[in-house]
């Protein structure tokens, strides 16, 4: 197995209580990875440093085997890593159009000044659109949607970013089973295209349908890896969480 | 007659410096109150490019947005790490450096009592020294600002800044170097503010510290917020409404320095009452 | 004796910054944003002491009590009806410090509407505010009586009040954590409306001392609250003494630049200190 993203000895800290507590994993290439562990297991904090929100105190993180040492959010870009929030984070007072056509067009400043977004642009937007049924909703504000949709916009918008490496901060929370389904159609899908996915979730039955591999966490530390149905049989995994 | 075309050039004075207010605070988000600074330095660096140097109005206004644009950018990269109220609180003492610099460095400034005699443009041959004909200039740089303003709010850029206002944490995860955007905007913004500040400076013909202080910087606030933060045509009717209230006083009958406190008084509460019921403004798209 | 003199002032600046940046520190633990507004509670203070003690010939202890009351009410009443409907409705910080910056402007221009933008002296007779002489340097009386004596007696009150009683219990119960405060069943309401009268007594007792001492204008407001904030920032705004602290490095570095630069450059002072601590150190010297 290729491994696309690796930490060794990650460390981050709160006010002296390590929520992420020297975690050394690896995520596999072109595959599904689940990332379960009970509330408080330090996955979004993981999920956070992985992609540049917050910086780590101490470890190391690798893509592909180069080390992103101070890691600066804006150049997720050049490692081709995005991700959802757990907490929605859109762009509430633009449209959901533009939600998506940021995300497209110039990131250099100077070159963004003269450019318009061209009809390309407008076209992979609207495609991205569709496939997340938002289409007819594309001028409405990204604050007037429902809690469903505004899941959607934020997986379209990690549709637009095209990277390689996706992070799922609990897609699926608290969305009827038709949207769910929805959303694992297109998890399964960014597989097939060749991208590697982290998915972070508590619902057992998503994780056992989707992933190919997957991470078990508790109180910072490793629990367990492999592959789902061996480590989800495995007693500590178990144990971890019938004492929560 | 005349007084409609004083009125006008005030008008797009102010529009210049509410749209470039709103580029800044409107559009990105980004608190500013030291925009009564860069309409300043314009104004200043026509006063003294004219009196001293004997440079004519034309060629300053092509030099003096490059000189606070230089100087916003040295300024908005010392302050790229501030952030929200942090941000606002160095502007403001940018602001006040700037006010003690026109006070005190005398040779150029002459201190407190400014300077007088700045010259009206001079064009193909024309003076324009009468209301008439500035106004023909006023509304031509107007229609300049606005049009870039119009291009600004249109281009990726524009809307890369409006995302800085949403979100700008979010942003960033999507691969933009945010700060690079906030530099170039507060740039640009002084660009434009120091447009209105020499269009000033030239018309009144005279400058001193006294007329760029906080207060001249809240009023931008109050014009931007009122037509609708976000939107050019916001920061003109902005502009319009407070620059029309003190006419209309001054034409009730109270005393010019008792309309001024008036219009103080008004843009102060404008802020507050709009906070709190209509914070949208008149265009009523965004809020802060 | 010139060295002696120039540590008199320097305490006795220090003291009035000090008393404005204590005041000030209380708001700003609890809400969390830069309370502009204080200014006014601070204009408030010497103008009302003004109307009683100089026009209405109240004897000198109850115009001080009307005056400290009714510049507490200004902040407890902004704090009611405006501020606490903001907070409530989660609006960012910027609203509010837009809106208390609305409100300053506001209530100078309406002070400057009635009392006249001349300096307004508060004291009766020149007479009253005799110089002294300590030991071959002069202060005068109000500087005397007012900022070395009892200003440190007010801090230290507000020291025991603060760690010794409930009430202080309860203040600092909200500024580590208003949530769970109001969980343990803080009254936070409450508290927080006595915190604001308080914070504006405060601010209304520098006003008055100001006001006694050189004279009040509508624009002290303002130019008070740039060594309030510079103060509390540099001092470290989590900590009680912080204010104080920064309130005399303050008071130093302005004495210090008026004897190497001349007295015009200290307005920039506090700012160009407020920048390069931001650049250092935001959370200011002293933590919690």
């Amino acid at each position: 197995m290729k491994y696309i993203l690796e930490t060794k000895n990650l460390v981050k800290s709160f006010g002296g209580v390590h929520a992420v507590d020297h975690l050394s994993i690896n995520i596999p290439e072109k595959m599904i990875t689940g990332l379960v562990g009970p509330n408080g297991s330090g996955k979004t904090t993981l999920i956070n440093m992985l992609s540049g929100f917050s910086p780590h105190n101490s470890g190391e993180i690798f893509f592909s085997d180069v080390e992103r040492k101070k890691i600066m959010p804006w150049e997720n870009q050049v490692y081709g890593i995005t991700r959802t929030f757990q907490q929605v984070r859109l762009f509430d007072q633009m449209s959901v159009l533009d939600n998506i056509l940021v995300i497209l067009t110039e990131r250099a400043p100077f070159y963004a000044l003269f450019e318009r977004h061209s009809g390309y642009h407008l076209k992979c937007a609207e495609d991205i659109l569709k496939k997340i049924d938002l289409y007819e909703k594309r001028f409405h504000n990204a604050a007037d949607l429902s809690y469903g949709q505004r899941k959607l916009l934020e997986i379209g918008r990690v549709l637009a970013m095209d990277a390689n490496i996706i992070l799922f901060d609990e897609p699926f929370a608290g969305l009827f089973p038709e949207v769910i389904k929805k959303i694992e159609k297109i998890v399964l899908n960014l597989k097939q295209e060749g991208k590697s996915v982290v998915l972070v979730e508590h619902n057992m039955a998503i994780i056992r349908k989707l992933c190919d591999h997957l991470i078990v966490m508790d109180a910072g530390k490793l629990l367990a890896e492999g592959h789902p149905e061996k480590v989800l049989s495995e007693k500590i995994v178990l144990e971890a969480y019938l004492g929560e | 007659m005349e007084y409609i075309f004083h009125i006008l050039i005030l008008l797009s004075i102010y529009g210049i410096l509410a749209l470039a207010q709103n580029l800044v605070m409107g559009g990105t988000g980004l608190l500013t109150i030291a925009g009564a600074a860069f309409y300043g330095i314009g104004a200043y660096v026509a006063a003294i490019l004219a009196t001293k140097f004997g440079w004519s109005i034309m060629a300053i206004l092509l030099i003096a947005p490059i000189i606070a644009g230089l100087i916003a950018f040295l300024v908005g990269a010392s302050f790229a790490r501030f952030r929200d109220d942090y941000f606002m609180l160095a502007t403001l003492g940018f602001l006040m450096i700037f006010n003690t610099v026109a006070k005190n460095w005398e040779t150029f400034t002459n201190g407190s009592f400014g300077i007088a005699g700045i010259p009206k443009p001079y064009i193909l041959g024309f003076t324009l020294d009468m209301p008439m004909t500035f106004v023909v200039l006023a509304i031509f740089i107007l229609i300049i600002v606005v049009t870039v303003s119009y291009l600004i709010s249109r281009s990726s850029f524009g809307r890369a800044l409006n995302a800085i206002r949403e979100d700008e944490d979010a942003l960033q995860i999507f691969g933009y170097q945010t700060s690079r955007y906030k530099l170039m905007i507060f740039t640009i913004g002084a660009a434009f503010s120091a447009l209105g500040g020499v269009l000033f400076a030239s018309y009144i013909t005279f400058v001193d510290p006294n007329l760029f202080t906080v207060n001249e910087s809240i009023l931008l606030w109050a014009m931007v917020i009122l037509g609708g933060i976000g939107r050019n045509r916001g920061a003109l009717i902005g502009a319009l409404f407070l620059v029309i209230i003190p006419e209309i006083l001054r034409f009730i009958g109270f005393p010019t320095e008792f309309a001024g406190l008036m219009r103080q008084c008004i843009y102060g509460l404008l802020l507050v009452l709009l906070m709190l019921y209509q914070p949208r403004g008149i265009l009523g798209t965004y809020k802060l | 004796m010139e060295f002696f003199q120039l540590i008199l002032y320097t305490i006795s600046t220090g003291m009035l910054y000090s008393l404005l940046a204590t005041g000030f520190g209380f708001t700003l633990r609890s809400v969390k944003f830069f309370n502009i507004s204080y200014g006014g509670a601070f204009l408030v203070g010497g103008y009302v002491m003004f109307l009683f003690y100089r026009m209405q010939n109240i004897a000198f202890l109850p115009s001080l009590l009307l005056s400290l009351t009714a510049s507490g009410l200004y902040l407890l009443l902004a704090y009611k009806f405006i501020f606490k409907i903001l907070i409530e409705r989660k609006a960012k910080n910027l609203v509010l410090l837009i809106v208390s910056f609305g409100l300053l402007t506001a209530t100078s221009a309406i002070l400057g509407m009635i009392f006249g933008s001349q300096a307004t002296i508060v004291t009766r007779h020149l007479s009253d505010i005799d110089v002294v002489n300590i030991f071959g340097a002069t202060l005068n009386t109000v500087q005397i009586v007012g900022g070395l004596i009892s200003i440190p007696i007010i801090i230290l009150s507000l020291a025991y009040v603060r760690y010794k009683t409930r009430f202080g219990r309860a203040v600092r119960a909200i500024e580590d954590d208003s949530e769970v405060a109001e969980l343990v069943g803080i009254p936070k309401n409450k508290i927080l409306l006595k915190t604001f009268f308080l914070s504006g007594m405060l601010a209304g007792m520098g006003g008055i001392l100001e006001g006694l001492d050189v004279g009040i204008i509508p624009a002290s407001g303002f130019l008070y609250m740039l060594p309030t904030i510079v103060a509390v920032v540099i001092g470290g705004m989590q900590s009680f003494w912080g204010g104080i602290l920064g309130a005399f490095i303050l008071a130093i570095a302005q004495q210090l630049t008026i004897v190497v630069f001349g007295g015009s450059w200290v307005q920039a002072v506090p700012f160009v200190i407020l920048i390069i601590m931001l650049w250092i150190r935001p959370e200011g010297i002293l933590k919690r």
